[in-house]
């Protein structure tokens, strides 16, 4: 049937006597084309002109596996942000509180263990954002820059840090 | 159902050699950067225009688009591996050894440390195709204002407290009651 309805559209015999300017488009297809002048596309990023055209984005962190390279990597930007607080209080508090810090730091009352839990919890951040910065630098000169060097210093790292952190703790 | 994909690829062979040898008269008056003249028939004219296509993509992609705004990172790149190696040996030492210079040495590097790393995390989390063109700027201007409130507070409270190293120290050495 589609047969037919081709042969149906194009021009049996053939013509060879062109009254007007032929138009080569229309005689080769059996749609027929319009030129139009060149108009440049939208000046849009990839992600508007998606979500101008409604379309849903792919799901990536909900199925994406976990693997010990994020991880590590967004723990390190989780614990400069933790440190980046501990240093915003104490600056913004030593602005805003109507006593030194020093005054609050002498009305600490804590138990040994609740102490040295306070102490660890409290240092961890330094102590992992302390080791994996120096793994990133370590990485910026241009060492241990393959999967296999990752895990390594990935596991290095972790281990030197809990270490660090018990030191400190017991400090 | 092979008779009709024949015939129709005859078709087309044919049109694309009538195409070929039509004038391009749709694509005279056009702009062109920086185009020679186009030849009356020739079928690189489809090379010629991909130009136009390299452009688009440099500008919708937003990834070649940064990287082609803002200037050069590679200074500011080097300066900020020089301060995190600076403060590996600057805060054990500040806290080893606390005294008003190092001190304010360190209350300058850990902020500029610290701006970096939340104005990346602005950066990349806070985006404007997410949150709305708005709330991206005015993060930004969270992440200056907090620095900028971390550093006065830092120098502010090493000039009238203690110090970042000797507060530490006092903090660390709370005995259990």
């Amino acid at each position: 049937m589609s047969v037919v309805c081709r042969l149906a559209s194009r021009r049996v015999t053939p013509q060879l006597i062109f009254y007007n300017k032929p138009d080569y488009l229309t005689l080769s297809r059996h749609v027929t084309l319009k030129a139009v002048p060149y108009k440049p596309p939208p000046e849009q990023d990839h992600d508007e002109h998606n979500l101008k055209l409604g379309r849903p984005q792919s799901p990536h962190l909900s199925i994406y596996a976990i693997q010990l390279t994020s991880t590590l990597s967004i723990t390190h930007r989780m614990t400069g942000g933790v440190l980046a607080g501990y240093a915003f209080l104490l600056g913004g508090g030593a602005l805003v509180l109507p006593d030194q810090i020093s005054h609050y730091v002498d009305a600490i009352q804590l138990g040994s263990a609740s102490l040295f839990t306070a102490k660890f919890i409290l240092a961890f951040p330094f102590s992992y954002h302390f080791c994996n910065g120096i793994r990133h630098l370590i990485w910026d000169l241009g060492k241990f820059l393959n999967l296999q060097g990752v895990y390594t210093t990935g596991y290095a790292m972790l281990g030197s840090a809990v270490v660090m952190n018990i030191v400190l703790s017991a400090m | 159902m092979a008779l009709p994909l024949m015939l129709r690829s005859a078709q087309k062979a044919q049109g694309y050699s009538c195409i070929l040898r039509c004038s391009p008269v749709a694509f005279k008056n056009t702009n062109y950067v920086s185009l020679p003249q186009l030849p009356n028939r020739t079928s690189s004219s489809l090379v010629q225009k991909t130009p136009i296509l390299l452009q688009s993509k440099i500008l919708t992609n937003p990834v070649m688009r940064c990287m082609s705004e803002g200037g050069d990172h590679r200074m500011k790149w080097t300066i900020e591996r020089l301060i995190s190696v600076g403060l590996i040996g600057l805060l054990p030492l500040t806290i080893a050894t606390p005294n008003p210079i190092l001190d304010n040495v360190t209350a300058v590097a850990v902020t500029l440390h610290i701006h970096w790393g939340i104005e990346a995390m602005a950066e990349d989390y806070l985006r404007p195709i997410v949150v709305g063109n708005a709330i991206s700027k005015a993060a930004l201007i969270a992440v200056y204002i907090v620095s900028t409130v971390t550093l006065g507070g830092l120098l502010y409270f090493n000039y009238t407290d203690i110090g970042i190293g000797k507060v530490i120290r006092k903090f660390w050495a709370v005995q259990p009651c």
